[in-house]
């Protein structure tokens, strides 16, 4: 049996993040090397792993929200997470349309005594709460998957996009990745003189209500001109979100060569639209 | 006395009389909307159903209002959604819509449809015999738990369509399995002197329609337990076979694919019965039908949408909107669609309708996806469907045309749909695939010889 030890929160999440400096590395972000862990809540694994970046360990926020049972919000703009009704100041990671969130300000949240705990040489921590209890334990890292180099690495490689987020009180964007493309699908070319930009989006609903219509998506270069996005050669669809739900994919916008993408608009119906600066 | 007795019950009659004609001239319309994405060909048929019942029914007026755009790249549906999504929000949505099953789970969700089961077993409802009418397939896409919330509209099949003329002078018949599919795809492509290939065996957009049926045709699930369960053999089997053939030059990858068909440069295709009267007008060549091949499953995959009302339409207008739901979908005018869109029938009597007995006269390839009625499902029904087709579809192309990793695509798309999946109610998970009933065993799967 393992070693249990009684431990306050604090102390819990210096043990994880202890763990994690001893693990081996695993591939996050492209552009940062990062930490993975496997999740458990009550003893089964909810399919999504933390990560851990500059020393801190993050959690994806719905699956944990979901599992713990408790509703979890980041509000961008603040740069606060709302745990349970408890707001708490801290950053949140987005990768691939997945929004991290410390696990220390969830831990915290929970306001429970937790366990450290060894088994079979294995560390893991069990964090009791009045009904659910959640379990991390280190997974087994893997290689990254060998594969050819993408037509989007290869674009990648012209210039690094950093993420941008914007919200307002009701939705939190955040444009993920930006790409300029000659050729969708390898098949649909823009007309003469034009380009496609890509958008890798995602959209929260940051409110504590149900969002019926989560608002249209125009881009608007340097010199002011407003595009409609391609639904047909897009992968994002609207849908209703319900609070602190999330919908991802891409759209694509048609523009001269010459222009260059500046400003994505959420266009939502009764609110001041929403701009997200691209630049 | 009895004359003023006579006197007051003449004055209380004129009077009733009065009051009755009264009611006659001021009782309006009651005028119902109807938010469609049917173009071209299919929104003039349904506008022509549109006026009959206008027509035969003078106390209701539908108002048949087409979202779609002419935009370069437009897809109907999505401005049929977003335009759906933002009149929820403005609290003025139309009476009634077409909608596909995810939006169903959506609008139940939001509290935004009324069940058409009150409708159904109400006064001017359906009896158990007509009720039982309806394909039982589509009839199950429409109650999501259990309860009959939309009915079943604009249904297509899958099928496979083939050069026939060209089928028939190479003496091969059309393929009941994958296997057979590969190589028959490597008989029917043709190269030139230079190696040029001047038709391919199949073509088809490289997305998730594609995978699915093949996928489907596996016996795959999509989810299992809540989760994404196409990272799995049998989506990777799916995906390496789509991989191999574009690769092998006998799939010819291409979103224009109905195009390429008609202009001969494949000889097969893999649609949905929509496509027939558009193939049938344009090709030069004889279309032939055949069922999507099937290896552990017998395939009959559907896809279109049902009819829908809202839960802001006053109860007069949801009471003429299922009077006019009833009267479109009666056998005859189901019979009477089906054959003017190439969609096919939702009741089953429809398929013995004269109307529709003369279109089978005329075009018999057409009998042969009605025989995969009694196997039919669809894609799952949950909320965030349409996005995880999206995420899928972007993925499978990736793959098939070598950008990415085979097992690396499917990771992506399963880590990303499972997110998605994290935010789909619990009461939406239901399957709408039918278990699968085995008809052989799946062969290990193996590489497409070369030629």
């Amino acid at each position: 049996m393992g070693i249990k030890l009684k431990l306050k929160m604090k102390r819990l999440i210096f043990g994880v993040l202890m763990l994690l400096s001893f693990l081996p590395a695993a591939g996050f972000a492209r552009s940062h090397k990062a930490q993975k862990l496997k999740i458990y809540v009550n003893g089964e694994p909810i399919g999504f792993s933390a990560v851990e970046k500059h020393g801190v360990a993050y959690v994806p926020l719905i699956p944990m929200a979901l599992a713990l049972k408790i509703s979890i919000l980041w509000n961008p703009s603040s740069k606060t997470i709302g745990i349970a009704g408890k707001s708490y100041r801290s950053a949140a990671l987005f990768s691939r349309g997945i929004l991290y969130v410390p696990l220390e300000a969830v831990a915290e949240a929970i306001d429970a005594p937790v366990e450290l705990k060894v088994k079979n040489g294995k560390f893991f921590v069990e964090m009791r709460t009045k009904k659910h209890i959640a379990k991390i334990a280190p997974a087994a890292p893997k290689p990254p998957p060998a594969s050819l180099p993408t037509q989007r690495q290869t674009l990648q490689s012209e210039g690094f996009f950093a993420p941008k987020t914007a919200a307002n009180a009701y939705f939190s964007v955040t444009v993920t990745d930006l790409e300029t493309r000659h050729l969708i699908r390898d098949y649909y070319k823009p007309r003469n003189g034009d380009k496609f930009v890509v958008l890798h989006i995602s959209e929260q609903n940051i409110s504590d209500q149900i969002q019926m219509y989560t608002g249209q998506f125009t881009l608007k270069d340097t010199d002011g001109n407003s595009y409609n996005y391609l639904d047909g050669l897009s992968t994002f669809f609207l849908q209703i979100l319900r609070p602190g739900g999330i919908n991802f994919g891409s759209l694509v916008f048609e523009i001269p060569r010459s222009e260059a993408p500046a400003e994505l608009i959420l266009h939502t119906y009764g609110n001041m639209p929403l701009d997200i600066s691209l630049r | 006395m009895m004359r003023k007795l006579f006197r007051n019950i003449a004055f209380s009659f004129a009077v009733l009389m009065l009051l009755a004609s009264c009611s006659k001239i001021t009782r309006k319309k009651t005028v119902i909307t109807f938010w469609n994405a049917m173009k071209g060909s299919r929104g003039r048929a349904l506008q022509t159903l549109v006026n009959q019942f206008n027509q035969s029914h003078p106390r209701i007026f539908v108002k048949a209002v087409f979202k779609g755009s002419k935009a370069l790249y437009a897809n109907n549906y999505s401005v049929l959604i977003r335009d759906l999504l933002l009149s929820l929000k403005k609290k003025d949505p139309p009476t009634m819509a077409q909608v596909y099953e995810n939006w169903t789970a959506q609008f139940i969700g939001a509290d935004a449809i009324v069940p058409l089961e009150t409708f159904v077993h109400g006064k001017n409802g359906y009896t158990p015999k007509e009720l039982h009418d309806f394909a039982p397939a589509f009839l199950k896409s429409n109650e999501p738990g259990g309860v009959l919330w939309t009915l079943p509209f604009n249904k297509s099949l899958y099928v496979l369509y083939y050069n026939k003329t060209l089928f028939n002078k190479m003496g091969i018949k059309s393929p009941d399995t994958w296997d057979n599919l590969l190589v028959l795809a490597q008989k029917l492509t043709l190269a030139g002197k230079n190696k040029k290939i001047i038709r391919y065996g199949l073509t088809d957009p490289p997305n998730e329609n594609l995978f699915n049926l093949i996928f489907y045709a596996l016996g795959g699930i999509y989810f299992k337990h809540g989760k994404a369960d196409f990272n799995s053999e049998k989506g990777d089997y799916a995906l390496r076979m789509m991989r191999q053939m574009a690769s092998e030059k006998i799939f010819l990858p291409d979103y224009h694919a109905i195009h390429a068909f008609i202009q001969g440069k494949a000889a097969m295709y893999i649609a949905t019965t929509a496509a027939f009267p558009y193939l049938k007008s344009r090709s030069k060549f004889q279309v032939g039908i055949a069922p999507v091949p099937g290896e552990l499953r017998s395939m009959g995959l559907f896809a279109g949408t049902n009819l829908a009302v809202f839960k802001n339409a006053t109860p007069s207008q949801q009471k003429a909107a299922w009077v006019f739901i009833k009267w479109l979908l009666k056998p005859v005018r189901s019979a009477w669609w089906a054959a003017h869109t190439g969609y096919v029938p939702v009741r089953i009597s429809a398929l013995r309708s004269p109307v529709f007995v003369s279109y089978l006269k005329k075009n018999p390839e057409f009998e042969v996806p009605l025989h995969e009625l009694p196997n039919a499902f669809t894609d799952p029904r949950i909320w965030a469907w349409e996005s995880i087709r999206g995420i899928v579809g972007q993925e499978v192309e990736a793959a098939t045309l070598r950008r990415i990793g085979i097992k690396k695509a499917l990771k992506k798309a399963a880590e990303e749909t499972n997110l998605l999946l994290a935010q789909s109610p619990v009461n939406d998970r239901i399957k709408a695939m039918p278990s699968v009933k085995a008809k052989k065993k799946l062969k290990a799967p193996s590489p497409v010889s070369t030629k």
